[in-house]
């Protein structure tokens, strides 16, 4: 007996198990295939534009940094055009301003600029400066596959100070990306003008510069290696990742750097301690020249503060701009630690999504109310997005959009699955628990007493009649006593004993069968009670009553037919009456017993009388407790037909 | 028994039960007793609604859980609205109840009160004998439901009504029924229920509506 207790214990151990096992994967199962989900869509490419959307964001709302006056623009904006009175600038005046700067002792000029008029009498007195200033770099067009797309640097320049103008711009239109170095279709490897610009000034700070044979090499610059940007670099997918690029990390900051025009420099109104040892990036920085590009990822632009725009999301940036951004960045990063932006391996992020989709998975089942589950992962939401945050002003670009995804639908998911299922689970067990219990406690002890009896001589059949018959009604009673399980508190109503009705029923029938319950009860006053006059409560069918005023009904109906069962001493006559005349529905109960000036039958009908009175007061009528003739109770509801339907609206 | 031979010259009885069994049984009991009645049968409620519509049957024997069509679910709900047609039916037939469960007929009460024919209700699980007791109730004109469902004396309004138009104004059944606007056979089926609340039995040299208003007065039902 013992060992078998133990085995069914063992055995109810190892299904307890497996229920719970099982749970958990019904419930984790769907909060899963979500995460799933998000990954294969992230891979897929479709998140791609949002997560550059959080990335441009969150770079733009990066606390300010320091100006960074290494870097001075010399932009040639509308009004040098205008002063010098052509377009493209003629190469006399390009020479003056060079010769004007160089006597500023610059560390190194970048000529974002390509040649003006070619017969332009002033190229020779260009091609004189070219030659005489050695810390000039210029551009080229140089990675186009067609030849006839690139452009040719300044003869008068070496290789090494030629550097090319080619950008690479992402499918949104915007550019985030730098590309440093790059083979030529030809097989030759070139630098760009930031890189070459960098180069150069990095060069007087005695930062050697490696890079091996190949464009993707590791570039080394002093003690730092850069970043180098690959296809699948924090929410890029599958993304031309040619040559060396890195991820702009733009200056945070409103006017990050020193910025002159031409004519200031024609004027001699420049201050030369902005120059002296410095970058100076010459570029146009008109808008109708058309040299710009689109980013969400700056605080601001030349153009957005000449337009005292106080920054919207998309900007446009002059192309010299983003060269000084990145020449500025590669500097910073080589001489000051400024980071460039890293991203984590494939791997590592999609390991940081499954972590925060389970995360959400966990909350979904160990919270069990939707309202807790929410506010989890909505403080875990914050989290992640403050952590992303910090991580990127850090230098790290970690994903933040799908872990969101993954976080919410996973959590959501398994919130609303888990509390379906759980309910569901729970209530069965529940139910069947209580049925057992209910046929263990009641018919089964009969039938046991039944069977015992069976092999008494003097047990006979009428007895064993009489006890099955008991057992048919217990059996019967289990299955009305699992119905009111069925029955959800809001819309039922207990009535003493165990009973619930449903409040959905009709009002008639609601209140008639709280008229049969309350009656069956065991009250003193009830057994001489020798004539019963049932109400037809039928009258009151169309009376229009939501739940609470017919719960309000039937418990005033139970309150006074208790009173009368409790106080209505010596009664011998109950009247229920439910009549609807001359626009009034009134209810009575009437009693012939001892009458409300017996001070036995007052007590404690306090708390009836207000329940009542709020009953009235709700149904717009009045409630009223008087003596009867020639002695009783009689206790009336009265309310009017009419005004219901303001009540309704 | 008196009763069964004064019914009209063609008697129909219609018995619905959705179990065959309990058919063959009450069927040739019933033929037995009443071998001049016509004996029809139904085993969903569409069907017996539909005979009960061309026979008008004198008494309808009836399962509370039954199939709305052949081969559906039986329900009491069924049962229930089956009932309140035949209980609005005209002439009203004398109904007889055979339930497992006859608890659902509390909410039919008041309508049994003052219905116009007979009515009565049993457990399947009683005797044939019992039953043929209660259909020569039914066909009285008498209620007779059982102790759950019928738990303590009931006077109707509509019988005190009765009372009072007969014993304080003195009218005839005729002018009563009238007054009531109810059929000469309902006021005729509301004595016999005073008469049953009332415990007052037929003896051979005693008035029975004198017998009525004596107890009538002692109970305090009229003045």
């Amino acid at each position: 007996m013992i060992r078998w207790l133990k085995r069914f214990r063992g055995a109810g151990f190892w299904r307890k198990v497996k229920q719970q096992a099982k749970l958990w994967r019904e419930v984790a199962l769907p909060g899963a295939s979500i995460v799933a989900l998000v990954m294969i869509v992230r891979l897929a490419g479709f998140l791609q534009s949002q997560e550059w959307m959080a990335f441009d964001s969150f770079l733009r709302l990066r606390p300010p940094e320091a100006m960074d006056t290494r870097v001075v623009i010399l932009g040639i904006d509308e009004d040098d055009i205008d002063a010098v009175g052509q377009y493209p600038i003629p190469h006399r005046d390009l020479a003056k301003a060079l010769r004007i700067l160089t006597a500023y002792q610059p560390r190194v000029i970048g000529l974002d600029l390509f040649r003006g008029p070619s017969d332009d009498i002033g190229r020779a007195e260009l091609s004189q400066a070219f030659q005489e200033i050695p810390n000039i770099v210029g551009i080229e067009v140089a990675l186009n596959e067609q030849t006839v797309l690139n452009t040719s640097p300044p003869p008068e320049l070496p290789p090494n100070r030629v550097g090319f103008a080619d950008v690479i711009v992402d499918s949104d239109g915007k550019l985030r990306r730098s590309i440093l170095a790059a083979k030529t279709w030809g097989g030759e490897l070139k630098y760009s003008l930031p890189f070459q610009v960098s180069q150069v000034y990095l060069q007087a700070e005695g930062a050697s510069f490696q890079h091996g044979p190949r464009s993707t090499d590791p570039i080394r610059l002093g003690s730092i290696v850069i970043t180098r940007f690959l296809a699948n670099s924090g929410g890029y997918v599958r993304t031309d990742a040619n040559g060396n690029q890195v991820l702009l990390n733009f200056r945070s900051r409103q006017l990050p750097f020193h910025t002159i025009s031409l004519s200031e420099v024609l004027d001699g109104k420049v201050d030369p301690s902005w120059i002296r040892d410095h970058v100076v990036l010459i570029g146009m920085t008109a808008a109708s020249v058309k040299d710009m590009f689109i980013t969400s990822a700056v605080k601001s632009t030349l153009l957005a503060s000449i337009l005292g725009d106080g920054g919207p999301a998309n900007q446009v940036l002059y192309g010299v701009e983003a060269q000084a951004h990145t020449v500025s960045q590669i500097i910073s990063a080589v001489l000051n630690g400024r980071p460039f932006l890293n991203a984590w391996p494939e791997l590592g992020e999609y390991l940081w999504i499954l972590f925060w989709g389970l995360l959400g998975v966990t909350l979904g089942i160990l919270l069990q109310s939707p309202w807790k589950t929410l506010l989890s992962i909505a403080i875990a939401t914050l989290v992640l997005i403050g952590g992303c945050y910090t991580l990127l002003i850090l230098g790290w670009w970690i994903p933040v959009v799908p872990t969101v995804l993954a976080l919410w639908g996973a959590g959501l998911t398994t919130a609303f699955f888990d509390r379906d299922l759980r309910a569901l689970l729970e209530q069965r067990s529940l139910t069947l628990k209580r049925s057992f219990d209910a046929v263990h406690n009641g018919p089964l002890q009969n039938l046991a007493v039944i069977l015992r009896s069976l092999d008494d001589d003097n047990f006979s059949s009428q007895q064993l009649r009489t006890e099955l018959q008991s057992l048919n009604r217990e059996l019967r009673g289990v299955y009305e006593s699992m119905k009111q399980e069925m029955l959800t508190r809001s819309d039922s109503l207990y009535l003493e004993g165990n009973l619930v009705l449903d409040l959905n029923t009709p009002i008639p029938e609601l209140l008639y069968q709280v008229y049969e319950l309350t009656l069956s009860r065991n009250f003193p006053c009830f057994v001489g009670i020798k004539t019963y006059i049932p109400p037809n409560f039928k009258t009151l069918e169309d009376c229009p009553l939501n739940l609470v005023q017919k719960r309000g009904l039937c418990l005033f109906l139970q309150e006074s037919l208790c009173n009368v069962g409790k106080h209505a001493l010596a009664a011998t006559r109950l009247d229920v009456s439910c009549t609807r005349e001359q626009g009034w529905y009134s209810l009575r109960i009437v009693d012939n017993g001892a009458g409300i000036s017996n001070p036995l039958s007052m007590s404690g009908g306090g708390r009836g009388t207000d329940q009542s009175q709020e009953l009235a007061r709700q149904l717009g009528g009045k409630f009223q407790r008087l003596d009867n003739s020639p002695q009783g109770t009689i206790c009336e509801l009265t309310w009017p037909t009419a005004r219901f339907w303001f009540w309704r609206f | 028994m008196s009763q069964g031979t004064s019914a009209p010259v063609k008697q129909t009885f219609l018995v619905v039960d959705d179990h065959e069994a309990i058919l063959e049984g009450t069927v040739p009991a019933l033929g037995q007793k009443y071998p001049e009645a016509e004996i029809l049968k139904a085993q969903d409620a569409q069907s017996a609604r539909r005979l009960a519509e061309q026979h008008h049957p004198e008494l309808v024997v009836v399962d509370l859980s039954l199939p709305e069509k052949p081969h559906a679910t039986a329900k009491p709900e069924v049962g229930i609205e089956f009932l309140k047609t035949l209980m609005e039916a005209s002439p009203a037939p004398n109904i007889l109840v055979l339930s497992t469960n006859v608890q659902p007929l509390v909410r039919l009460k008041p309508t049994i009160n003052i219905y116009e024919g007979g009515f009565a209700a049993m457990d399947k699980s009683l005797p044939i004998r019992e039953m043929l007791k209660l259909v020569d109730l039914t066909m009285r004109g008498s209620i007779y439901l059982p102790p759950e469902v019928r738990s303590r004396p009931e006077f109707d309004r509509k019988w005190l009504e009765v009372l009072t138009l007969k014993f304080q104004e003195g009218l005839t059944d005729k002018a009563i029924a009238e007054r009531m606007k109810v059929s000469d056979r309902t006021v005729r089926n509301y004595w016999i229920r005073l008469q049953d609340a009332l415990g007052v039995y037929d003896e051979p040299d005693k008035d029975l509506r004198i017998q009525i208003e004596i107890e009538a007065r002692k109970m305090g039902l009229i003045n």
